[in-house]
């Protein structure tokens, strides 16, 4: 049983650090968004083992607005990287329309 | 004894989920592009979390608190698809995919078939 625990906690910590090796890594913007969004998986995944190995529920509220609030970081980059490059591409050209 | 096996079912589901974060990780570092990282990245956000919130509500039994994590699933399972249709999107219309990666290519011929302003 503590093996499975011992597993269960290098196995996030090594998910979050691969996650952070891309984060590094990029190439683009996009990318790093994605990883940041498994790192919150991680994250949540981590706490919930936290909850589930103390079985303490005052962790559960945080698990609530962090599986709310995840995905506004990676829509806001790409609506972010979406409306730079048709400024670009209207800047460049004149008549790009491609959002 | 009953306590017991439901505590190693609990443990085999967190498990579970901890594996699929890892394949995550290992995934998000050694695809190609973003289009398959956005496949392997989106294993834990929904499968994961499911089994994970399973465990805790088995290791929590008999009081599990079914209610707030059916709640947290329901979330994650709306907003994890809004995140992955967005973030696929920008990137196929900005250029950030490998083409020579994709087997069958529809919207390419979708979006030249009116001139690309969809």
């Amino acid at each position: 049983m503590t093996l499975a625990w011992i597993a269960i906690g290098v196995l996030l910590g090594a998910a979050s650090l691969l996650a952070v090796v891309r984060l590094m890594r990029g190439p683009t913007i996009l990318d790093r968004a994605l990883s940041v969004d498994v790192l919150l998986a991680s994250a949540i995944a981590g706490i919930g083992a936290y909850a589930a190995f103390h079985r303490e529920p005052t962790a559960l509220p945080a698990l609530l607005v962090l599986s709310l609030l995840g995905f506004l970081g990676s829509v806001s980059v790409s609506r972010f990287v979406a409306r730079r490059q048709v400024a670009q591409t209207t800047e460049e050209s004149g008549k790009g329309e491609r959002g | 004894m009953t306590h017991q096996v439901i505590d190693w079912i609990a443990v085999g589901c967190l498990l579970t989920g901890a594996l699929l974060s890892f394949a995550a990780g290992v995934g998000l570092v050694r695809f190609p592009d973003l289009l398959s990282r956005m496949h392997t990245a989106a294993k834990p956000q929904v499968l994961g979390l499911i089994l994970i919130l399973i465990g805790i509500g088995l290791r929590m039994w008999p009081e599990s608190h079914v209610g707030v994590l059916v709640l947290i699933a329901l979330f994650q399972i709306l907003t994890v698809p809004v995140a992955g249709h967005i973030a696929g999107r920008v990137a196929y219309r900005t250029g950030r995919v490998r083409h020579d990666l994709i087997a069958v290519d529809d919207l390419q011929a979708e979006l030249e078939g009116d001139g690309g302003t969809r």
